[in-house]
């Protein structure tokens, strides 16, 4: 009996994945997708769980199964997140018969990476968020970006309800400015306060991140972000095959599903590698300045000591690791 | 009278007491949490953050500079100009090669067009030397190689000159993590047209306000 429910779940479950993976999806499967009826679902459950109290400790070689029941990645323990990774790049190149390279590199011991945006330098191109786009695998059919470049008229300043963030005209617009926005990685981030679930936290190095896998999309912290620095996976985000970066980081850049939060992470997977984000490296005039705030001989260092830098929306008390200047 | 003096001073010793007592509870409240800078300047560096960004640079030809205390490297720049040597070409005084080959002398450097500073300020001699083509030089006539072409720029664009030092102009190559590398400004400038051109944005966003749920 309790087996045959154990096998009711798995099957129920099992399905689940293969509709999502018609979608492209890692991870856990899109459970809420199959169609059931409440009675079987709830049987399933409950027997489901019962079995799963019984037979604790029996080995379960089902990658599937094993994902679906792993825990928060803040709370596994080291050998928890390489067996979770194992299995993800096992389930990928599955699916798709290539191999990813999933890292779990824990932030480098000394370090606190900042963010500075020299107001002056941006002249609108774009190089950012199409660099981001690629680096990340963002879903490209909603066109998600991290990154905002604001058109701003000279005439208002610095005045993010007047400016234009859909431009498609030649840049730099005559008596315009530009000013680019994402992730702050608040040093005192209120979207980390309200997740109710603790599905994103702040890492050692200062990076905001989120566990794809344990975030419920309750999207409170996007209603909590004052900075506009949070996107929502409405659907089963989208990217081609061939487009995938398989360069992939567990908090950051790895495939999302539908139903979560994603966001800037730094590029984990390069920052913590002692690579520059894609957009500091995309961007042809030098506007974008990355490194470490500890190092007093870093450049990001020399920019808060010699340039008049402020924040957004300072008064808040998110403290951004984020600062903008002008020359 | 007495009870009068007594209860404003009563009333007094409450009111410094009650203020005290809040501003206390404010700092610890406060100490709850902390900004970024009180992070910096209570966190010891030693320098020795176990990453580099050597395994990024690939095979790159550097040039090393040390100004103001500042270390870092840029790139070989003769290695990267087509027809270096120039003296290949240039083996007399311009004025005598224009004067033996004129149809030749048009022909050469056609692509280059020069939109830096005006006519008054600048021209092709301001930079290159009319003995030496292999060495620009300085206002003074010092010769400068072209590996060392920023101190050529920084004879005007002190401010500039100065921010990209200590790192608020300019771009590193590699990554954030040491050695440090970084551009010259000819690596982002064109010296001959050194601003940045007008184009189309390279990715627009036909669908932010879906994003935002502000339908």
């Amino acid at each position: 009996m309790i087996i045959d429910n154990l096998k009711k779940l798995q099957n129920l479950f099992n399905n689940g994945i293969e509709h999502s993976n018609s979608e492209g999806s890692d991870g856990i499967g899109q459970v809420f997708e199959k169609k059931v009826d409440r009675r079987s679902s709830l049987k399933a459950l409950v027997g489901g769980a019962l079995a799963t109290t019984a037979l604790t400790g029996t080995s379960c070689s089902d990658n599937k199964w094993q994902e679906y029941f792993k825990g928060n990645y803040k709370l596994m323990t080291d050998d928890e997140r390489l067996a979770t990774i194992e299995r993800l790049t096992k389930m990928y190149s599955q699916r798709t018969g290539n191999k990813i390279n999933l890292s779990d590199k824990k932030a480098i011991p000394g370090t606190l990476f900042g963010y500075a945006f020299n107001v002056s330098k941006c002249q609108g191109y774009g190089d950012c968020i199409s660099a981001c786009v690629e680096e990340n695998n963002q879903d490209r059919d909603t066109q998600m970006q991290y990154i905002r470049i604001h058109e701003m008229d000279k005439k208002n300043g610095i005045n993010f309800e007047m400016a234009d963030d859909t431009f498609s005209h030649e840049v730099p617009a005559e008596g315009h400015f530009y000013i680019g926005t994402q992730c702050f990685h608040c040093e005192n981030p209120p979207c980390v306060k309200v997740c109710p679930v603790e599905a994103t936290w702040q890492e050692e190095d200062g990076i905001v991140v989120i566990d794809y896998d344990w975030c419920v999309g309750c999207r409170y912290c996007l209603a909590a972000c004052p900075y506009d620095g949070r996107r929502f996976n409405w659907k089963q985000p989208n990217v081609p095959e061939e487009e995938v970066n398989k360069e992939q980081h567990y908090l950051g850049n790895r495939l999302r599903k539908k139903g979560v939060m994603e966001k800037c992470t730094f590029c984990v997977q390069r920052s913590r590698n002692g690579k520059n984000p894609a957009c500091v490296e995309a961007c042809p005039t030098g506007a974008r300045t990355f490194g470490n705030i500890l190092d007093p001989n870093s450049e990001i260092r020399y920019i808060l000591e010699n340039k008049k830098v402020f924040r957004l929306k300072e008064d808040l008390g998110t403290e951004p690791k984020f600062w903008y200047y002008m020359d | 009278m007495k009870t009068w003096i007594y209860s404003i001073v009563i009333v007094v010793v409450v009111l410094v007491a009650g203020s005290m007592l809040s501003s206390i509870i404010m700092k610890n409240q406060h100490g709850g949490h902390h900004g970024v800078f009180e992070k910096i300047e209570h966190t010891a560096f030693n320098d020795s953050v176990d990453v580099s960004s050597v395994k990024h640079l690939a095979s790159l030809d550097t040039v090393s500079v040390d100004i103001d205390g500042r270390h870092f490297a840029i790139p070989e720049r003769t290695g990267e100009i087509t027809s270096f040597k120039c003296s290949e070409c240039h083996n007399e005084p311009l004025a005598d090669l224009k004067a033996i080959q004129p149809k030749i002398g048009e022909k050469s450097h056609w692509n280059i067009q020069l939109k830096h500073a005006s006519d008054e300020v600048m021209n092709c001699a301001s930079c290159h030397g009319n003995e030496n083509m292999d060495e620009l030089h300085s206002i003074t006539n010092q010769k400068i190689s072209f590996n060392e072409s920023y101190k050529l720029c920084a004879q005007c664009h002190q401010m500039e000159y100065k921010d990209w030092v200590g790192g608020a102009h300019g771009k590193r190559i590699g990554g954030w993590a040491k050695p440090v590398v970084k551009n010259t400004c000819v690596n982002c400038h064109n010296p001959h047209e050194p601003g940045f051109p007008h184009k189309q944005p390279s990715r627009i966003n036909t669908r932010m306000m879906e994003q935002r749920a502000k339908k």
